[in-house]
């Protein structure tokens, strides 16, 4: 497979969420608004695309018995170091992913990518698969995001979109979306979207 | 070579230590940074608590501690509501209450953040804390002059349910705390209460009540707990200085 093609296919056709329905946790409780949302899919992104290239740089070396452990160790080390950077220099943001960041180490995308992929390929197929895949997950992340923060409070990044003439006449905001229920149908409406567009259905 | 376990052994030993070691060089470098976060973060709290900071304001970092330094006078009570002095080379920053409630009663630091305005008592803030579903929750209660009509509170540091338990920390929630009161009309100390729904002027008692948050329930009834215990290590200073304006 060429490096392109590593790095579209997982955004759209092998999308992380909305195909493989992994990392959904995460997709539902950080989503209300649209800033959490791009600060999370960008630190997820960072982090999958370096666990990447450091478990496929020392792939040969990896003893089979204990390389879920070396795996996770590289994931935690990963993430620790975002959750400490947000914590310097983005504060507000970090404060509303609280625990979120954290638990990136558990979401599945990543241990998934390292298992299945970087643990069996070179660096550089490893770096653009980990961005694919963090690039997928961001672009529903944001989707949903923005959809829950126009629609639920009609604002986008806290800014007022939806005019106070809209208001008036009658408009209210959909106080459902910004409830994880909410977010459970949207990400439901888009699978079922992406799916009928490019008709691939999972057979039993 | 790669199943022999002693091979395992060290190669783990090696990725742990240079792992370790980059996050505590990390962590080092990053550290005064982030306090200083936390340390704009809690005077930014108090402000807001007392009603000079809102979320529409914006300042920079200095402009917030410059702001503090200039309308908040800061002060120590005892359990019994007399002033103590702190021991040498210890400021009111470096008081955590959360240790300090570890404590014997007649041993702890109860800080007092005074609103002051050309001399005058404007409004009294105390650190308020305790366990959530999830988290300790931390925030700041503002009572007004009168030591009875709660002027704000905030909660600044929360790991609740993001959506759910978290949105205490929303505007739209803190400010059903305003103008509530916290003494019955015989003068006992009674705190006021989340509860479920809406607070009208039909609900008996409406002015020691709150509005609460659906889905919610857990993290209201542990801020309840939490906000009158820590309103009676301030009683007895609070009668005090009741009897007398």
């Amino acid at each position: 497979m060429s490096n392109k093609k590593i790095l579209v296919e997982p955004i759209i056709k092998n999308n992380p969420i909305t195909i493989q329905v992994l990392g959904i946790c995460s997709a539902l409780a950080v989503t209300s608004q649209l800033k959490p949302s791009i600060v999370m899919g960008i630190s997820v992104t960072v982090i999958i695309m370096f666990s990447n290239i450091i478990v496929s740089m020392i792939r040969q070396w990896i003893p089979k018995n204990i390389r879920i452990i070396v795996e996770m160790t590289v994931i935690a080390t990963m993430v620790i170091l975002v959750d400490q950077f947000l914590r310097a220099f983005m504060f507000d943001v970090s404060k509303q992913l609280s625990v979120f960041v954290g638990l990136i180490i558990t979401n599945c995308i990543v241990l998934g990518r390292l298992e299945g992929f970087a643990l069996h390929n070179k660096v550089m197929p490893s770096l653009f698969d980990g961005l694919g895949n963090g690039f997928g997950y961001a672009l529903i992340l944001i989707i949903i995001g923005g959809m829950r923060e126009l629609f639920g409070s009609g604002k986008l990044l806290g800014i007022q979109i939806i005019p106070q003439w809209l208001y008036n006449v009658g408009y209210v905001d959909n106080g459902l979306l910004m409830l994880a229920p909410g977010a459970f149908f949207l990400l439901g409406l888009l699978v079922w979207l992406q799916r009928s567009i490019t008709k691939q259905y999972e057979e039993d | 070579m790669q199943q022999n376990k002693y091979y395992s052994f060290i190669f783990i030993s090696i990725i742990t230590i240079l792992c370790g070691g980059l996050l505590s060089i990390t962590s080092m470098v990053l550290h005064p940074k982030q306090e200083l976060n936390e340390i704009v973060e809690m005077k930014k709290n108090i402000l807001k608590a007392v009603g000079i900071f809102n979320n529409q304001t914006k300042m920079s970092q200095n402009e917030i501690l410059d702001s503090f330094d200039k309308s908040i006078e800061s002060m120590i009570v005892n359990f019994n509501g007399q002033n103590v002095k702190l021991p040498a080379g210890v400021t009111i920053d470096n008081i955590n209450p959360e240790l300090e409630e570890q404590k014997n009663k007649e041993q702890q630091y109860l800080p007092i953040y005074i609103l002051k305005k050309n001399e005058d008592f404007e409004a009294y803030c105390i650190p308020i804390f305790g366990k959530g579903l999830w988290s300790t929750i931390y925030g700041y209660l503002a009572l007004e002059k009168d030591l009875e009509t709660i002027k704000g509170v905030t909660f600044y540091k929360q790991g609740e349910t993001p959506g759910l338990g978290a949105d205490i920390a929303t505007e739209r929630f803190t400010k059903n705390f305003q103008g509530k009161k916290i003494f019955d009309e015989n003068g006992n100390l009674i705190s006021v209460k989340i509860i479920k729904g809406k607070v009208g002027e039909s609900t008996p008692n409406h002015i020691h009540k709150v509005d609460g948050i659906s889905g919610a329930t857990k993290t209201c009834d542990g801020v309840n707990d939490f906000i009158i215990k820590d309103l009676k290590k301030y009683e007895q200073f609070l009668l005090k200085n009741r009897d007398k304006s």
